[in-house]
């Protein structure tokens, strides 16, 4: 029976009605200042409407998170938890539901999951309830050596561990509809042995009391489909990585608590480090293949939201409950590594437009998907904007008005630009976009432990302003790239969804000039025609020109891990994390650590299945325990038994058919060519 | 150990070369290397699995384990999987090699391996998520819903 205790509900209108108020009352004012500043005397040109039009739909996004982190603060100033969200009764009693914890993994390094995976499971169990869990590794992995390497690092975790670890391997053969199908095919293998199911991603770390809370907190809200832990970025040593960090940790919470305050029950699904309640995701979330070819047809590429919405639709609840501390996540390393991201998320949320009308959806996950589109059309909405407002500066140069017309006049049409207002609306803009920065500083300093941990006062406030420049020179850049991303979706083109680079690799020169090229030539081309049409322009400009012509230094300088760490080592950018760093994250570095100094071994996974009885032994038992059935006989394992028999070269395609042949498994030692 | 005993008592028989190099594979997987020991093994297993087929030798083997590691029958190969595999993290080869197959296995040898076990997932369940409805209300019928409503 599905509980539906929505008395939440008038009171999330009340808020999301004052919000939309807010919003559209600052829009509109803005609006109407700028159409005086535009008409000026001359009245508003075809031109000027549409800059006005683009204006409106830029500025409500900006207004809506303004009001959403001044919600945010508020509500982390009043320290109020969310209504209609139960606390459970006894924290203390022993709980009988069972939960599985989840992590998808897809070619990442072995020794990194595995170790976050051990800190997670020791975690959890020093809170006396490991009882109640199982952990699953789920592994979608292509890459046959190290789908090898999964299932050696899992027995050996399994040995670690000791005996009665319920820690558990799965590999699926096709990896159809990337992680949403993975979750679904252990939901549909497993699901119904357990009352809730934590989803985790490769790079997800949580400590196991969250994990306990999580659940506790699903007891006590029996109608909550899902529950949302926010995670923190740690880990990473690049500069843009710890800027990334340092803002999440400094305005994120503001923004969190700010969404947490509209969404309360109708709330939204970041994919991990969330708790679902098996049955109503088993029942409600199978996602369907959009008709059409991608990007907007075939599988959802971002679950997500359409699994939020779909929970929603079915009379759950979905929570986002930003007092749920020690979740973690790891931020993309570089300025490109992040890019690549981006571009993947907005073919994702693009493709949301697709299913954003489906029937019985509630307004408010409508309103997700049309803020996730909007995350990624605003850029190409603001470069329209920018562009058509250096038309309008071009052509008023060009065509300079006339100060007497063809009748006889006694005094001139003298052009009234009102420089007072237009400043007075630049400021509105920029103070809608920093004040929330300034509200998450400002919380920072009053709450003393935070402030030490983050390097204290005058730290805090010189990264946030470092940050402020930073975040400024990137958005140009930012904008073109997301530009880029939105158009070539749109005319079809598609992306495939790599895994993360997780290292702290920097990003070489060349591989920088290439990728920013385009925004350095572009950056002078502006440049040179708002100075030729008016150097005041240019000023106002200079932020957008500067970031673009200064792209490729800053993609480089930032990608370096050594001005990260020296900044570290002055406690700049840093993160209560890092100076007091949670059990669970220092365990996973430890054990990762470990691991990394341990020999390797072989690294070809055939020949080490082929070669070493353990390895063979552990490979057919993870076939065995996924009830894995060998591959039929076809041409493709003819010839690649042949090879292998040959001593030829195999693909990795033949190696992964190979390694479900039973034949081949069963075979003696034989030479496998690399 | 009764079941594997019945099929199993009679006279050793001599096998194939193809048959015997099988036995003698399957029994290398287990890291049993010393050549007397190959031998009597080969012997043993040949006489559970007759045939001395793979799906033969590993029913025999799987069966085997199960009763050994106390599991239910129709989780044969699930126990040769596992057993196998506590069997090698154990070395049990080195401690007992001639107890493998035996039918009367130390006691020892029952406690080692169960302690060696890998975790093996709950059973498989294969239930059906059904695919959610994506569609979009046709126009025609969501501009008259309304209508619809008010006239019922």
């Amino acid at each position: 029976m599905v509980h539906r205790p929505h008395r939440y509900r008038a009171q999330a209108w009340l808020r999301r009605g004052a919000l939309a108020l807010l919003t559209l009352a600052t829009t509109g004012w803005a609006s109407a200042q700028l159409s005086i500043v535009l008409a000026g005397n001359h009245g508003l040109g075809t031109l000027e409407i549409l800059l006005l039009a683009l204006f409106v739909g830029c500025f409500l996004w900006i207004a809506f998170s303004f009001w959403t982190a001044i919600a945010g603060s508020a509500m982390l100033l009043a320290r109020t938890r969310q209504p209609g969200l139960r606390q459970p009764a006894d924290p203390a009693a022993r709980r009988e539901s069972r939960t599985a914890v989840v992590m998808a993994i897809f070619n990442e390094d072995p020794a990194r999951v595995f170790a976050n995976m051990q800190a997670i499971y020791e975690s959890v169990a020093a809170t006396g309830e490991g009882h109640a869990f199982d952990f699953y590794m789920l592994s979608d992995t292509t890459n046959p050596d190290i789908w090898v390497a999964e299932e050696l690092a899992w027995h050996a975790l399994t040995a670690r561990l000791g005996p009665g670890t319920r820690l558990y391997y799965r590999r699926r053969r096709q990896n159809t509809a990337k992680k949403s199908g993975n979750v679904a095919d252990f939901l549909r293998r497993w699901g119904r042995h357990y009352d809730y199911t934590v989803v985790l991603d490769a790079d997800s770390l949580m400590e196991g009391r969250t994990l306990v809370a999580m659940a506790r907190l699903m007891e006590a809200n029996p109608g909550a489909g899902l529950i949302q832990a926010p995670p923190i970025c740690v880990n990473r040593n690049t500069l843009f990585a710890r800027m990334l960090q340092f803002a999440g940790r400094i305005y994120g919470p503001v923004f969190a608590a700010g969404q947490a305050f509209w969404q309360m029950g109708e709330g939204n699904y970041w994919g991990h480090n969330a708790i679902i309640r098996t049955r109503a995701f088993m029942a409600h979330c199978g996602l369907p293949e959009l008709s059409g070819r991608p990007p907007f047809g075939g599988h959802i590429l971002s679950h997500d939201f359409v699994e939020a919405a779909l929970l929603v639709r079915g009379g759950w609840s979905v929570w986002l409950v930003p007092e749920l501390s020690g979740s973690y996540e790891e931020a993309p390393p570089t300025l490109l590594d992040y890019a690549k991201r981006d571009h993947r998320w907005c073919q994702g949320n693009l493709q949301h437009a697709r299913v954003m009308g489906a029937r019985g959806l509630n307004p408010v996950s409508r309103f997700h998907f049309l803020s996730g589109i909007m995350s990624y059309a605003a850029s190409p909405l603001w470069l329209l904007f920018l562009g058509l407002g250096l038309t309008i500066a071009a052509v008023n140069t060009l065509f300079p008005k006339a100060y007497f017309g063809v009748q006889k006049q006694l005094f001139p049409d003298w052009p009234i630009f009102d420089a007072a207002l237009a400043k007075s609306l630049f400021l509105l803009a920029l103070g809608f976009l920093l004040v929330p920065r300034l509200l998450g500083v400002l919380l920072v300093l009053l709450d003393a432990p935070m402030r030490r941990r983050a390097g204290g006062a005058i730290r805090v406030i010189v990264g946030t302003a470092a940050e402020l420049v930073y975040s400024t020179l990137l958005a140009p850049a930012m904008m073109l790239f997301q530009s880029k991303f939105v158009a070539t979706t749109l005319l079809g083109g598609t992306i495939e969804w790599t895994p993360q680079n997780r290292d702290d690799g920097g990003i070489p020169w060349p591989v920088a000039f290439k990728a920013h090229i385009g925004h350095m030539l572009l950056g002078l081309f502006v440049g040179l025609l708002a100075f030729a049409i008016d150097p005041n322009l240019f000023f106002w400009l200079s932020p957008l020109v500067a970031g673009l012509v200064l792209a490729v230094p800053i993609a480089q300088l930032s990608s370096r891990r050594d001005l990260g760490a020296w900044l570290r080592r002055r406690r700049f950018f840093l993160i209560p994390e890092e100076t007091a760093p949670p059990p669970v994250l220092v365990r996973a570095r430890e054990i990762f650590a470990e691991l990394q100094a341990r020999p390797r071994g072989e690294e070809d996974g055939l020949r080490r299945v082929l070669t070493d009885p353990l390895a063979n032994a552990v490979h057919k038992l993870a076939l065995a325990s996924a009830e894995e059935k060998p591959p039929d006989e076809s041409a493709e394992l003819f010839v690649a038994r042949r090879k292998l028999a040959n001593g030829q070269a195999l693909s990795a395609g033949e190696k992964a058919l190979l390694l479900y042949d039973r034949a081949t498994l069963d075979a003696r030692p034989a030479p496998v060519a690399a | 150990m009764d079941r594997l005993k019945n099929p199993s008592r009679g006279r050793p028989r001599s096998f194939s070369a193809e048959a015997e190099r099988r036995l003698r594979s399957f029994l290398r997987g287990f890291a049993i290397e010393d050549e007397a020991a190959l031998k009597e093994l080969a012997r043993r297993l040949g006489r559970m699995a007759p045939a001395a087929s793979p799906v033969q030798i590993d029913a025999a083997a799987g069966l085997w384990f199960a009763d050994l590691l106390g599991r239910p029958e129709s989780e044969a190969a699930k126990a040769l999987a596992a057993g196998r595999v506590a069997w090698l993290t154990t070395r049990a080869a080195r401690r007992w090699p001639l107890a493998l197959f035996a039918d009367a296995p130390p006691v020892a040898l029952a406690e080692v391996l169960r302690r060696g076990l890998p975790s093996l997932p709950p059973a498989i369940l294969g239930d059906a998520m059904p695919a959610a409805e994506l569609a979009r209300p046709r126009l025609r019928q969501f501009a008259l819903k309304p209508l619809r409503a008010r006239t019922a």
